[in-house]
């Protein structure tokens, strides 16, 4: 084999990669390390130590026997319980018990939110090995929708929080990056799309999308009136410019696609939300064009909602198509013509999972 | 300065480097948990290194070396795992960006993966290092403490092993 054909294997993967919450935290703790005070010379720790020990050398040995029990005890179950799913006697333990200790360590709003979101998209993680396993069941889907919605409400807590103490430009990466998780969760288990619990479940994360895309978008508006703040959320602005634009282009192939299965209604929906998201994001250009990025970020996120309106529109569509399925009339071959896939919207941007199972 | 120049550095290193490392780490440990842990850990003993007022020649081969390192303290501590445990408890696969070429993606990785953790961790490595790194001969030979003309040799045997293995 050429070495050609093995860097091509390989090519695939390029798709495991840090989440940006995982990136973002680990670049965080690593810059409070570097920027830690040096610690005390090893010779007078040593001597401090020494003295502590024979003041306490009885409280010295019996602690760590029984720390050590407890951690044996404690921490065999805890770590057990870290790969448990809904429906499994560990789990419990993994949620209320380690995640809650996770809590713990967040100190503040920002960190609170960062873990939260985390934890959604655990949560989402979990849904997904449960449905591949075909071990989603109503049960499950009801404890892991429970768990998102306090996890959502959670970061919403958070974002108020931030916002009310002024820190603007974290509450708007909060809330940003729960909507991305959200986003990209939605599409995963969109393609998955096995059986009902798997479909209850989309339509949970679609519900959690639209609430948070219009928090975001509420947050969004008290900002366009804030020009202090501008300078500020370049960044953020420049993520939810990409996360739009990404939208707009998932748009456009999934009207590509209703127009090869002639779905006129939905080609209308379509290209009229198109028209709308294209607008609003040349006119967040100008914005940015201009300086104001608090504005352009109120266009790009009222594009981002957009788009969660026409997944759910979408989602009617594709009731309506299953009830009269789509036949080309060019297929004269009766097999081929009730095997013609069905399109299934609300896909990712450059492609279009069919019923059939067919990659397009 | 200096110490302020040296931080900048670190964490220039970081972030052109933190997701290659957690690609590389990931691909050996099958466990994303872990490998967020050591590729953090890696990051950490880099910094305490250099806060010692060492000098880092080439930054990337040194994290890397120092990420192998982690990686067989990490083998040595979870001696009493079973491997097969690891593999059958299946390698999740997680990016920001879902679709469904992404799961089709996702799918063919698995197939890969399943199959490089079948290789020896030598073997594992010295592939990871070329094809999922793209390093050259000569920085693998740095980081593995091995001469070029041995690394070259081990690859072509690692890649065949992987081609019977993939049915290639």
């Amino acid at each position: 084999m050429k070495e050609r054909d093995i860097k091509n294997i390989f090519n695939t993967t390029r798709s495991i990669s840090l989440s940006e919450v995982e990136r973002a935290g680990m670049r965080s703790l690593l810059e409070r390390k570097i920027e830690a005070p040096k610690k005390v010379s090893v010779t007078g720790f040593i001597v401090s130590i020494k003295e502590r020990y024979m003041q306490m050398r009885w409280a010295y040995v019996y602690t760590p026997i029984f720390a050590t029990l407890v951690l044996f005890i404690g921490g065999g179950f805890s770590l057990a319980a870290q790969d448990a799913l809904p429906g499994q006697f560990l789990y419990s333990i993994k949620t209320n018990f380690n995640e809650e200790v996770a809590g713990l360590f967040s100190s503040n709003p920002k960190a609170k939110a960062e873990l939260q979101s985390r934890l959604a998209e655990r949560r989402l993680l979990e849904a997904q090995r449960l449905a591949v396993t075909g071990k989603l069941t109503p049960e499950s889907s009801r404890i892991l929708e429970e768990k998102l919605a306090v996890h959502v409400s959670s970061v919403n807590e958070q974002v108020e929080s931030l916002k009310s103490t002024n820190e603007v430009r974290e509450a708007v990466e909060a809330g940003s990056r729960l909507e991305k998780t959200l986003r990209s969760q939605e599409k995963i288990l969109t393609v998955l799309n096995e059986g009902d619990d798997v479909q209850n479940m989309v339509s949970v994360v679609r519900a959690a999308l639209v609430v948070v895309s219009e928090e975001n978008e509420e947050l969004a508006t008290d900002v366009a009136n804030d020009e202090g703040v501008s300078e500020d959320l370049a960044l953020s602005v420049d993520n939810k410019k990409t996360q739009a634009q990404n939208e707009y282009r998932r748009v456009q192939d999934l009207l590509i696609n209703a127009r090869e299965t002639n779905a006129t209604s939905t080609v209308e929906i379509l290209q009229e939300k198109s028209v709308a998201i294209d607008s609003l994001i040349k006119e967040g250009d100008a914005h940015i064009t201009a300086g104001s990025f608090n504005k352009a970020l109120l266009q790009f996120q009222k594009a981002l909602r957009l788009s969660g309106e026409i997944t759910l529109e979408a989602k009617k569509e594709k009731e309506t198509i299953k009830e009269e399925p789509v036949v080309d009339p060019a297929q004269t071959d009766t097999e081929s013509a009730t095997s013609t896939p069905e399109v299934v919207l609300n896909e990712d941007t450059s492609v279009v999972a069919t019923t059939t199972g067919t990659i397009l | 300065m200096e110490v302020e120049r040296a931080k900048k550095e670190f964490l220039e290193a970081y972030d052109t480097y933190a997701d290659a490392l957690f690609r590389h780490c990931f691909l050996r440990v099958s466990d994303r948990e872990q490998a967020i842990d050591i590729t953090q850990e890696t990051f950490l003993r880099v910094w305490q290194y250099i806060e010692k007022g060492n000098k880092v020649g080439n930054m990337r081969s040194f994290l890397y070396t120092i990420l192998s390192n982690q990686i067989i303290d990490y083998y040595r501590k979870k001696k009493s795992s079973s491997l097969d445990a690891i593999h059958e408890k299946g390698f999740e696969i997680e990016s920001g960006r879902y679709g469904a070429s992404q799961i089709f993606k996702e799918t063919e990785t698995q197939h890969l993966l399943s199959k490089l953790h079948t290789l020896n961790d030598n073997y594992r490595e010295i592939l990871i290092l070329r094809y999922v790194d793209g390093l050259s001969i000569l920085e693998i030979s740095e980081i593995l403490g091995k001469k070029e003309n041995s690394v070259s040799v081990q690859i072509n045997r690692a890649t065949e092993q992987l081609k019977k293995k993939l049915r290639l």
